[in-house]
């Protein structure tokens, strides 16, 4: 190749227009190529990319500035509550939506530091253990550094306390969870989301919907979402509320959006749906194509079992108690999964809008995408395991903690 | 390379549906005008903007990298209709043509990314761009700039600071 490029620097002397812009060192990238490149590199390998040079740098940068890696990433950790052994008792498994791979598995990434007893509650965005005498909080996105904080010494009923404000170590109790929950309090029963200022909770099997302020430390309006009659599992997110691609829409960006995934059986079949509700008076927008529906094959592969179960046992109640539903989200968009068994396959979400159709009225729209999941989650037994499942866009220095290279 | 199955004699240059394109180093290609315009942007335009009976320059595409575009521009016209990977129509066939076009050596593959780039070819890019990835995937800074023969041109006190300064991933 060396005879090609001493050709070429030959002919570039007598015109001009030919790579005249050519770096003369050597046939290297550089320049609208590298960033090319750079633009459809995962995301993890652009950690070291982004120190090979200044140019590289650059590159790297422009590249993230012209597509913006905002959609979160899936966050698996699988945890062994009866382990002793460090490096036994969690694996973390992240999803990158840009680069659409898995990284590999993390065993590396400490878990929260000994001795939480109890198994990791389900909480986003941040992962937090906690056991009766301790707590800590992750500082990081995948949990590879934790923050100890002190425990809330108060005995409840119901689950529900307040950290005290910027951080700052403390609790205060606060107004009990609204009746329409009782009977569901405990977070097995309840899907839960939050936005910079509020908690919104949903009971999984009944639809009721509420949310706690963290700034007024009140609870807003109670109410059954039920837009889909044949809906029989609920689970909540909140999205930005500003679209990427629009930029008049920046001024709203501190608003969010509330979205509602149910799960029924409709001939036999399962349907899951995505709707938005207000998220100040939960107002679902209802109507014919007022949700978006996740495509059926995806919807079969992820309730196969459950539907050929209930077909041979042809009881309608008792099937409809094992359809559960689960949703993660955060920024752009999401992933729903089967939440008996996160097996089966996960399915990413992103780009909910909604349009007005002549006929239809008001019609959302999403696109979605199968993501599986790795071998090492196929291969586990349920019951060996916890996993707790997070959703969060991840930035190229939270990487960086992670491969510090 | 340059010819078509239609030629029935180079003086009858301006055939139907043809279009000539000249290299950065000035090798003359005829091609079949639906073919590259169906997969590259550029040319497309030029062709729109009334290029197309005369030579359309292409002052940074190499005569080597241009014969590759334009091979992947047919096969993929002809085979797939210009349908990218998703499609059905992205075949066994297909699949072994760009994995066997992957496989060129590595000055050949930044050429080919350049052209790519320039002729706005996605799916040449998209492939081009893969195999690089592909050999930086797991790979330190040191070991990234021994693979793509970069030198280090920073000191080590600002190499220290890059170290710590990635928080403008997300602009």
């Amino acid at each position: 190749m060396g005879s090609r490029a001493k050709a070429e620097a030959e002919e570039e002397e007598e015109e001009e227009k030919f790579d005249s812009s050519r770096d003369p060192r050597a046939l290297c990238l550089y320049g609208d190529v590298l960033e090319a490149v750079a633009s459809r590199v995962p995301t993890l390998d652009l950690v070291s990319a982004s120190r090979v040079s200044r140019e590289w740098r650059r590159a790297v940068r422009a590249a993230l500035r012209r597509r913006p890696r905002r959609s979160p990433w899936l966050l698996l950790r699988l945890h062994r509550p009866t382990s002793t052994s460090a490096s036994a008792r969690g694996t973390l498994l992240a999803y990158d939506p840009h680069s659409r791979t898995w990284l590999p598995p993390l065993p590396h990434v400490r878990g929260p530091p000994p001795p939480p007893h109890l198994p990791l509650p389900r909480a986003s965005p941040a992962l937090h253990a906690a056991s009766l005498s301790a707590m800590a909080v992750a500082r990081d996105p995948f949990g590879a550094t934790w923050r100890a904080v002190e425990a809330p010494r108060v005995w409840r009923v119901d689950p529900v306390v307040v950290r005290g404000p910027g951080g700052s170590d403390g609790w205060e109790p606060c107004d009990p969870i609204p009746a329409a929950f009782d009977g569901s309090k405990s977070a097995t029963w309840l899907s839960a989301a939050t936005s910079d200022s509020r908690v919104y909770i949903t009971d999984k099997n009944r639809g009721w919907t509420s949310w706690f302020d963290l700034e007024t430390k009140k609870w807003g309006p109670t109410r059954q979402l039920r837009p889909d009659p044949a809906a029989a599992s609920f689970a909540i997110g909140v999205l930005s509320g500003y679209n990427n691609n629009n930029n008049d829409r920046h001024r709203h960006r501190h608003r969010h959006r509330l979205v509602l995934a149910t799960a029924g059986r409709r001939e036999g079949r399962v349907e899951v749906r995505l709707w938005e509700a207000d998220a100040e008076t939960l107002d679902v927008v209802e109507g014919k194509c007022a949700a978006a529906e996740m495509p059926k094959e995806f919807a079969r592969r992820m309730f196969q079992e459950i539907t050929e179960e209930e077909s041979d046992e042809d009881d309608r109640s008792w099937g409809s108690s094992s359809l559960s539903v689960g949703l993660c989200s955060s920024g752009d968009g999401g992933y729903v999964y089967n939440g008996s068994d996160l097996r089966k396959g996960m399915v990413r979400f992103y780009d909910y809008y909604y349009y007005y159709h002549d006929e239809d009225g008001r019609t959302a729209s999403c696109k979605w995408e199968w993501i599986g999941v790795p071998m090492i989650m196929q291969k586990e037994k349920v019951v060996d395991r916890v996993v707790v499942v997070g959703c969060t866009v991840v930035g190229l220095d939270d990487l960086a903690l992670l491969f510090p290279y | 390379m340059a010819t078509t199955g239609a030629s029935d004699g180079a003086s009858a240059a301006k055939k139907e549906g043809l279009v000539t394109l000249m290299s950065g180093d000035g090798e003359i290609f005829e091609v079949e005008a639906a073919a590259v315009a169906a997969l590259s942007v550029t040319i497309r335009h030029a062709i729109e903007e009334g290029f197309g009976d005369r030579p359309i320059p292409l002052p940074i595409v190499g005569a080597r990298a241009l014969a590759l575009a334009v091979e992947y521009c047919r096969k993929h016209h002809s085979l797939g209709g210009g349908a990218g990977e998703d499609s059905a129509a992205y075949d066994d066939e297909l699949r072994a043509f760009d994995h066997n076009l992957a496989k060129v050596d590595r000055d050949t593959l930044f050429d080919l990314i350049e052209a790519a780039n320039y002729l706005e070819i996605e799916g040449l890019l998209n492939l081009m761009c893969r195999t690089v990835a592909e050999m930086m995937k797991g790979k330190s800074v040191e070991e990234l700039r021994r693979t793509f023969d970069v030198s280090n041109d920073y000191t080590p006190e600002e190499e220290e600071e890059v170290r710590r300064e990635v928080s403008w991933a997300l602009d």
